[in-house]
């Protein structure tokens, strides 16, 4: 008999989804950008070239190589800077997600396997975080340590923890009266080894769809923060404050706000139909 | 006594429910009072249906759950008294078979790492030998060698109870709660595990609590058998006492429902009517009494005291002689 | 005959493959009586039930065969002739009671849907109906019971509502999926005797699945036993009981502790080895892996079901004498 692992089936589920798949490819053309960006983008994103201004993408009336997307009203190109964003992008959903996991997971697990007292507190924390709307507690965080990208991206992390925290939680309640647990316990292992090897391997599943979907919501809540040019600060080629400052220029130089646009949305796309992918291979799974 | 491995005493566990705003608190006595013995060496049966008690018992005696009153007695010592040291060696010396071979076994994990678990949290043997330990568990339940690597979802339910019987002998216990061990599986694969631990219990010398609802698998397994009806003792006797010459009445109802193989010879049978009453308000004196053929006024004021009969062959019921 | 199944196929269409859950299998049933469908699990008796009721869902098709009730083949219905059948002519009830009820509709109103459905019934009528329907499946305090929600009831009083809800209409045939098995003891006895002191009265047909031998001497009157698929064996109970042929059937038998047999005295007999995986099924007799009487004939061929005298089939070459 073949030895199966588990990630191979996985795998394989995967691949039949065929929009997960499309997702996939999204993001990794996504990723491709944001590590090859010097070879891939012809052009520096901030050396700013007044002749070339406005000019539209090259299969407009009056587009020209080598500006495949056109400039903007500095004369930057619009193509190296949409590039430039998706490293941005990917930093931002890393690093949000990544607050967010993190503190998330603690808090979840902590006050799922414990119960009482623990519980209570903790799950009061995160719902007084859940009572403030989540752009005004970002506004407010920003608001308190400065705008920028950085900033932007702690406060999405925080506003993200209740979230993660709930669906830790939830999942290891779920496991913890399982009795694989009771038999770990029953040979002698202790409160933390129960939680991070025991419990919380089983618990992947809906972590993992969470923070698919939550790198999705990370680049639009950055994207909506800097378009509230509280997060990324020009003259940085972030897709949000991209669309920010082209506002204006919507009648004149319409591709100035289509191509980030655009670029936000394929990337949120991608991002969500791999978390459905995920969602859809990896519950049945859990059943078995 | 040398030859008593436990000592269950006035064992007692009740919950406190709230029955919400208007009917207030209400106490759930899921083993409401209990006493026996667990000789080494035999295999003790528990019987009964839902909510007897009989899982929770088996819970407090392996300390998962805490008792609300009474004493479980190991090596002359009370287990709640038990300080970090003996409590490790308790753990040891006791250990687990459950019911669901599909949750019983951590998913995520390679059953090499179950089997190994309680090796590895309780002795310090290099992974050369642990792995040399672990194979050679398999071997004695009779799993295949080369399925070390492999995950729970790669095996069939008695395959997976194997395991779970693997990681119960992996630190060589003395005592073996087997709750429901094979009820949960197909008939000719109980026949597989029933014969395995019987091995395992000669070759082991291990003793064993045997839960299970299933009486034809208990009478052909238990040495002695203990009968329990909503948190209280009925009937305790050896196998062949208990099954050949019932002393309750509800140990006869049991034994009556059970359909019987020979179709030739169908016989009267005592059926019971209505549905087992929870344990939250159970009826005065003997709880039996409210589904009982044999019931009488007096039985109101029965106190359900064990009275022996004949030698181990003790009755909760002063009128059934 | 009530039920006449000749030559049942159903296949799965899996990405892992195609396999045949049921391989040709033929039964009857006639009204007043009970077939008891005996096997483990994977060996295909409940999707055979859930094809009477053209309850199989995509990967699975019923890819041949007739099932006549009554002499009216069931394959060829449309979905909407079918819901007729559902729950009027045929109704089932299943092993998991905590499920089968929805917990968010009371008792009453579930069982007044039934009725409603199929006989058309109203108002007063209606309710005096469905509490009657509680009171014979010995359910006290019918009235009360209406108003009370599936969580309120124990599993025995919830397989008792499940039985009311199925046999409110007087259905010509009772699927029965292993009804009992979740249930204590106990109580068991009691939904058994309800069943067949129902069925007695409203001469229903009853198919009766089960993997619990000693259901099955309580309750039927002829049994068939599958095994992968196909029927190994059947019979009426008498025949199968005294005399089982096949060498599975026989192991079923000894398998289970009866009463003379102590540990001491000697080991369980157990059928060795497992049940195969479906996509792997042995050449020849797909039992022969763990056959103790195994020969090459066995191997290489597959037998087919023979009349041994009496209405006693068995497809085994060893019990046709062949060897």
């Amino acid at each position: 008999m073949k030895k199966n692992s588990l990630l191979l089936e996985y795998y394989i589920s995967f691949k039949k989804n065929k929009s997960a798949v499309f997702g996939f490819y999204v993001i990794f053309i996504l990723v491709i950008f944001s590590i090859f960006t010097p070879f891939i983008a012809p052009f520096d994103p901030v050396i700013q070239d007044l002749s070339i201004r406005l000019t539209p993408p090259i299969f407009s009336e009056g587009g020209s190589w080598p500006h495949l997307l056109g400039t903007d009203d500095f004369g930057r190109d619009l193509f190296s800077r949409i590039v430039y964003g998706s490293r941005i992008s990917i930093m931002i959903g890393t690093i949000s997600v990544g607050i967010s996991l993190f503190f998330g997971l603690i808090l979840g697990s902590f006050a799922g396997f414990y119960g009482g007292s623990v519980d209570a507190v903790i799950m009061r924390f995160v719902d007084i975080i859940l009572s403030i709307p989540a752009i005004m507690l970002a506004i407010l965080i920003v608001a308190i340590l400065g705008p920028s990208l950085y900033n932007a991206m702690i406060a999405i992390g925080v506003v993200g923890i209740p979230t993660y925290a709930r669906v830790v939680r939830a999942s290891v309640l779920q496991e913890k009266v399982k009795e694989y647990v009771v038999a770990s316990m029953v040979s002698g292992s202790s409160s933390a080894r129960l939680i991070f090897k025991v419990i919380l391997p089983n618990c992947m599943a809906p972590i993992i769809v969470q923070s698919t979907m939550g790198f999705a919501s990370a680049i639009l809540e950055a994207a909506g923060l800097s378009f509230l040019s509280l997060g990324a600060q020009p003259p940085t080629p972030e897709w949000g404050a991209m669309l920010a400052s082209s506002l204006r220029y919507i009648t004149i130089a319409p591709w100035m706000i289509a191509f980030p646009g655009f670029a936000i949305f394929l990337t949120v796309l991608g991002f969500n139909l791999v978390g459905d992918g995920l969602m859809d291979v990896l519950d049945p799974k859990m059943k078995d | 006594m040398e030859n008593i491995a436990i000592g269950v005493r006035n064992l007692k566990k009740h919950y406190d429910i709230n029955r919400g705003m208007f009917k207030g608190k209400a106490i759930l006595r899921a083993v409401d009072d209990i006493s026996f013995e667990l000789y080494r060496g035999e295999t003790l049966g528990i019987v009964g249906e839902s909510g007897c008690g009989k899982s929770t018992t088996g819970k407090m005696i392996l300390k998962i759950e805490e008792p609300s009153s009474g004493e479980i007695v190991y090596k002359g010592k009370d287990i709640k008294d038990f300080y970090k040291k003996e409590l490790k060696d308790y753990r040891k010396n006791i250990q687990i078979v459950f019911q669901d071979p599909y949750s019983s076994l951590n998913p995520r994990w390679r059953i090499c790492d179950i089997i190994a678990e309680p090796i590895k949290l309780n002795t310090k043997l290099g992974s050369r030998k642990l792995e040399n330990k672990v194979l050679e568990l398999m071997k004695k339940v009779g799993l295949n060698e080369e399925s070390y690597l492999r995950y729970p979802h790669q095996f069939s339910g008695g395959q997976r109870q194997r395991i779970g019987l693997a990681r119960a002998i992996a630190l060589n216990p003395e005592i073996i709660i087997c709750d429901e061990p094979v009820s949960a599986l197909d008939v000719s694969i109980q026949a597989q595990v029933i014969n395995l631990l019987m091995e395992l219990q000669r070759g082991l010398k291990l003793t064993y609590i045997f839960i299970s609802h299933d009486l034809g698998v208990v009478r052909y397994i238990s040495d002695r058998v203990i009968v329990m009806y909503m948190g209280k003792i009925v009937e305790i006797g050896t196998s062949k006492n208990l099954f050949n010459n019932p002393k309750h009445p509800y140990t006869i109802a049991l034994l009556d429902s059970i359909p019987d193989i020979n179709i030739s010879e169908k016989k009267e049978r005592m059926l019971l009517e209505g549905d087992i009453p929870t344990p939250i308000n159970p009826p005065s004196g003997c709880r039996f009494r409210s589904r009982c053929v044999y019931a009488k006024k007096e039985c109101k004021q029965v106190d359900m005291k064990l009275v022996e009969i004949e030698d181990g062959h003790k009755t909760a019921c002063p009128f059934f002689m | 005959m009530l039920l006449d199944v000749k030559n049942l196929k159903i296949s799965f269409h899996t990405d892992k493959g195609v396999f045949n859950a049921v391989n040709g299998i033929s039964f009857n049933i006639f009204a007043g009586k009970t077939l008891c469908l005996v096997g483990e699990s994977g060996c295909g008796k409940s999707v055979t039930a859930l094809s009477l009721l053209r309850l199989i869902d995509k990967p699975g098709k019923i890819t041949d065969g007739t099932i006549l009730l009554e002499n009216k083949d069931l394959v060829l219905l449309s979905e909407r002739e079918m819901r007729n059948v559902r729950g009027k002519n045929i109704s089932m009830i299943f092993q998991e009671p905590m499920t089968s009820l929805n917990p968010s509709y009371t008792i009453g109103s579930q069982i007044k849907e039934v009725l409603r459905l199929h006989k058309n019934l109203k108002g007063k009528d209606l309710k005096d109906t469905a509490i009657n329907a509680l009171a014979l499946v010995a359910i006290p305090s019918p009235k009360e019971i209406m108003g009370e929600y599936p969580f309120k009831l124990s599993g025995g009083m919830r397989q008792r509502v499940m039985i009311a809800m199925a046999m409110a209409c007087s259905p010509k045939l009772l699927i029965a999926d292993e009804p009992t098995t979740a249930l204590d003891v106990t109580i068991q006895a009691q939904v058994l005797t309800l069943i067949k002191k129902l069925q007695s009265r409203e001469n229903t047909a009853v198919l009766f699945i089960t993997h619990d031998l000693g259901v099955v001497s309580e309750v039927a009157d002829d049994v068939a036993v599958m095994y992968m698929g196909e029927i190994v064996e059947n019979g009426d109970i008498q025949s199968i009981f005294s005399n089982p042929k096949h060498p599975y059937t026989q192991g079923l038998f000894y398998s289970l502790p009866s009463k003379g047999i102590t540990k001491d005295k000697s080991k369980l007999f157990s059928i060795s080895g497992n049940v195969p995986s479906i996509f792997d099924l042995p050449k020849g007799c797909a039992f022969w892996p763990r056959c103790q009487y195994a020969k090459s004939v066995c191997k290489e061929n597959s037998p087919l079901l023979k009349d041994m005298g009496d209405g006693h089939y068995v497809s085994c070459f060893k019990a046709q004498g062949d060897f």
